[in-house]
């Protein structure tokens, strides 16, 4: 397995909102949206990256693709480092990203056969036929050729959906960075746009890094998954040992707190009390600590390093190995 | 496949949506006629606007004259239609180059760096905190009264206006996710302008241009009424109402023509714009669907 | 058995459309009995959110009513003057939104608005109004609650004003009370605390909670008895451990099929229903599920299916339901 993009200690903080009057208090405080955050995307493969909102993890997204400027850290691709935006421009043929809302991801006041073929346009790939272009890439989603004439509002939330899969492998990219790739799909056609996903993955060979809250979805479409909490990894590890063996309590309750259809199943209890706390308010120590059932003084105190607890399977927590659940 | 067909009807064409609805029926045909007279109005008037006929001057309306005519003679409908020349011109001219510079200044703005947009709304304010009918006086007092000017003086007083518009509208786009997606794909910014970002802050710019003119029809003709606008012996319904009211007793005809075509451009323009505004809004056409 | 609480019966509602009349409801009966907690699940036009407006009395203006009654202890709400239904809204039913940001007026503090919300208790002073809206937010999980009724929405954070929300609901006492999607903008975690928080209302609760959602886990984890919707019409109805252990309609198996929770070994392809919603402009004369349905027969698309009893209070529209085929 090689590695397709790498984030090392990867740091984004931005300026803390203040005052009209901010200049004239010199030395401007900053929060710290990401800490710390060390990832690997394998080509041919699916990171699940999960998170609840607040969690920063579409900002990760954004800072991988260059769209966000990092303070600390390095990201690679290929092995190789980016460090200026005319090296994250190099990128953009071969990563891609889907966002959370289909219509709005596409331009209101473009036809969507042209906006499909925007990509070969703008990175000057010669296109005998432009309609034919775009015909071929509808058809490869499972869309009829006629949709090139409509204009974005004129689809559905799942046409959308799939035009904007067509515009991301437009160019074959070699990373496909999807942000919430079934929200506002009704149940019974969510599974189309996974299956498709994960049938062009396996045809095309593209590492997919799937962003998202959904954890029944992470767990049958990636291979490994990666949850944050307050801008931190807080585990990562192959998807199976994962969701068998938790080893962070966040993790553990995140997984117990998904509401289950099965009325036989139905919980007495409350896994999880609490809100996640403001990011503007990030707790002492481990991030976790006041919701924790675990909670120890050494977690109020000091903040867990991500370390190896089974075989690829890290975790931030001081008592990994003791907690049961 | 789930998602073949399932999309909601296309929607009719723009002319067609305004032309159904008789308030904007009405705006539309009134525009028209108005440029029609403007445009065609050496074939449409009867006679030469500024032909001076001594012998005949303050005739009533009559078959040969169906407007009159004013204290030199010279017949008013052909006054009146050329007139329409001159306050379409001006309106169309003024504000059609400030809505070009305002777009441009107002995409600059919002899209480029922090600085230059801080100084431009700067200037824009600077701008806009002058007092329209005061500026222009000012500005005729220097320069001169003539249509020139008069078009200099509504430039300078609608661009930051509009600008303001663009910029905002531009600033709400920069961050919408279909810019991002752009810029994930790697367009440049002057394609992104260009291509993503023009197109969608045109339509409210249209809007507030055509609710803009009947104002500026009526500054030419207020302007021009004081004797600091167009130049005599060009026609203007400004100056053709002077005229009138300085005839008033001998031609009381001449006020109300003189009247009459300030009010329907005015009532013109503001229905299209109104009409236009309902028409460009996405919301108010999803709430027609279903 | 009570008498029913809340019964609609045989609703029909038509949007009228530059494309025809839109049937968004057909026939749809509904009951609910004191102390019961009802679940209607349905897609994206499924109409449940039309059947929410209506139970209300707020629809929009296109709408009409062509059949069916909305009784609440026998009164019909559709047959009420605005006013009187006015008063009923409120007093006697009352709904928890779904974004709980657009429930309150942002630029009133939240304890005038839920002293505003008793209008209908008369000869009640403002004191004990104030002192059951305290009580209210902490019932619903609000600690502090004498503080939290001088902010304003958007100084909380999102649980709360869920929680604050189902308090705007609470504090008007009402029979009925209507979930719309109450979980739906919110995230994994408050999820489940907004669940328990409804489970533990539903037992303190004197009336009846009638839970919209597109989310079988919702429906599971907290609903007695569910409805299940497709295309404007229910197609099945019955406890929730016989909807979800042995459902009679095809579309309610395919429907709990598609939920990736229960799936413990992931399977080649993820299931899905092919095919959409047939367009109810008009609609089809046969089982509207019908083009989308694995058991259909040309029956099926000829004519519409009957109500087939599976076992007490189990009930679903489809001539093939397991064990009870409906003869040829």
């Amino acid at each position: 397995m090689t590695a397709l993009m790498t984030a090392a200690n990867l740091d984004v903080s931005l300026p803390m909102p203040q005052s009209p009057l901010q200049f004239l208090t010199p030395g401007r405080a900053t929060i710290d949206i990401l800490r710390d955050i060390s990832l690997t995307i394998d080509a041919k493969t699916t990171l699940g990256l999960v998170g609840e909102s607040g969690s920063g993890k579409s900002t990760l997204a954004r800072a991988l693709l260059g769209l966000q400027p990092i303070s600390g850290g390095e990201i690679c691709f290929d092995q190789v480092p980016l460090t200026t935006p005319a090296g994250f421009q190099s990128l953009r043929r071969s990563t891609a990203m889907m966002f959370q809302d289909p219509i709005a991801s596409l331009s209101p006041r473009m036809r969507i056969g042209k906006q499909l073929t925007e990509p070969f346009v703008i990175h000057r790939v010669v296109m005998p036929d432009r309609g034919a272009r775009a015909a071929q890439l509808l058809d490869r989603v499972g869309l009829p050729a006629s949709l090139a004439d409509r204009y974005p509002h004129e689809l559905s939330g799942g046409q959308a959906r799939r035009v904007c899969v067509a515009r991301a492998l437009a160019l074959s990219p070699r990373l496909l960075i999807a942000d919430e790739p079934t929200a506002g799909l009704d149940v019974s056609v969510q599974g189309e746009i996974l299956n498709l996903l994960r049938q062009i993955r396996d045809e095309t060979g593209l590492a997919l890094l799937i962003i998202t809250h959904n954890l029944p979805m992470v767990r049958h479409v990636s291979d490994h998954v990666a949850i944050m909490y307050l801008g931190r990894l807080i585990e990562t590890g192959p998807t199976r040992t994962v969701f068998a063996n938790p080893k962070h309590p966040y993790t553990q309750n995140l997984i117990a707190s998904k509401p289950q259809p099965d009325p036989r199943k139905r919980r007495s209890d409350l896994a999880i009390k609490g809100e996640i706390p403001s990011i503007l308010r990030r707790p002492e120590g481990c991030e976790f600590h006041n919701r924790c059932r675990f909670a120890q003084d050494l977690c109020r105190q000091h903040p867990p390093e991500l370390r190896e607890v089974s075989a690829g399977q890290f975790a931030r927590c001081h008592y990994a190995e003791t907690l049961t659940k | 496949m789930s998602c073949v067909d399932e999309s909601p009807a296309r929607a009719p064409g723009l002319i067609r949506k305004l032309a159904r609805d008789p308030v904007g029926l009405a705006g539309l045909i009134l525009v028209l006629g108005f440029l029609s007279m403007a445009v065609f109005a050496p074939y449409l008037a009867p006679y030469d606007p500024i032909k001076i006929d001594v012998l005949n001057k303050f005739q009533p309306p009559s078959p040969a004259h169906p407007a009159g005519t004013d204290q030199l003679g010279r017949d008013t409908l052909s006054r009146i239609i050329f007139g329409a020349r001159t306050a379409l011109t001006i309106a169309l001219v003024s504000t059609g180059l400030a809505g070009v510079f305002g777009l441009l200044l107002g995409m600059i703005a919002g899209f480029g760096p922090r600085l230059l947009d801080n100084f431009l709304v700067l200037v824009f304010d600077a701008f806009s905190s002058l007092p329209m009918i005061m500026f222009a006086l000012a500005v005729i007092t220097v320069l001169g009264p003539g249509t020139n000017t008069l078009i200099f003086v509504i430039l300078i007083v609608s661009i930051p206006g509009y600008a303001r518009l663009i910029r905002a509208q531009t600033l709400s786009l920069k961050n919408s996710d279909f810019i991002m997606a752009e810029r994930t794909m790697g367009a440049s910014h002057i394609r992104i302008i260009l291509w993503h970002v023009l197109p969608n802050v045109v339509g409210p710019l249209v809007i507030v241009l055509s609710m803009d003119i009947p104002v500026v029809i009526m500054l030419e003709a207020g302007l021009s009424y004081l004797n600091l606008g167009v130049r005599p012996p060009t026609p203007s319904w400004g100056n053709i109402l002077y005229d009138g009211y300085t005839s008033l007793r001998f031609a009381p005809t001449m006020v109300i023509v003189a009247g009459i075509p300030l009010v329907l451009s005015t009532i013109g323009f503001t229905f299209l714009g109104e009409r236009l505004r309902d028409a460009l809004d996405p919301k108010i056409q999803i709430r027609g669907l279903r | 058995m009570s008498t029913p609480l809340f019964e609609i019966d045989k609703l029909s509602l038509q949007y009228h459309t530059n494309g025809g009349a839109f049937h968004a409801l057909r026939d749809v009966s509904l009951t609910a009995r004191r102390g019961e907690v009802i679940g209607i699940v349905g897609e994206s036009g499924s109409g449940k959110s039309t059947l929410v407006s209506a139970m209300i009395g707020l629809l929009s203006a296109n709408a009409y009513i062509t059949n069916g009654s909305v009784k609440i202890n026998d009164t019909d709400l559709l047959t009420l003057s605005e006013r009187k239904r006015r008063r009923f809204r409120g007093h006697d039913i009352a709904v928890i939104f779904q974004d709980p940001m657009t429930a309150f007026n942002p630029v009133l503090p939240l304890g005038a608005q839920l002293i505003d919300f008793q209008f209908h208790r008369r000869g009640v002073s403002k004191r004990d109004k104030r002192q059951h809206a305290i009580d209210t937010l902490t019932h619903v999980g609000i600690a502090a609650a004498d503080k939290i009724m001088a902010k304003y929405v958007h100084e909380l954070s999102g649980g709360m004003r869920q929680r604050a929300a189902i308090a705007a609901a609470l504090v008007m006492t009402p029979d009925v009370l209507i979930a719309d999607e109450p979980t739906t903008a919110l995230d994994v975690t408050m999820e489940a605390q907004i669940i328990h928080l409804l489970r533990q209302l539903s037992h303190d609760h004197d009336g009846t909670i009638i839970v919209v959602t597109h989310h079988l886990g919702v429906i599971g984890e907290l609903c007695d008895r569910v409805y299940v919707m497709y295309a404007g019409q229910v197609v099945e109805e019955g406890p929730v451990d016989a909807i979800y252990h042995t459902p009679g309609h095809p579309y309610t198996t395919a429907l709990i099929d598609c939920d990736l929770v229960h799936l413990d070994e992931t399977p080649r392809t993820l299931p899905t229903i092919p095919g959409r919603v047939p367009d109810l402009a008009p609609p089809p004369a046969g089982c509207a599920f019908a083009n989308r349905c694995e058991k259909a027969q040309t029956r099926c698309f000829a004519s519409a299916p009957p109500r087939v009893q599976i076992a007490k209070e189990h009930a679903a529209w489809c001539f093939r339901v397991p064990g009870h085929e409906v003869a040829q």
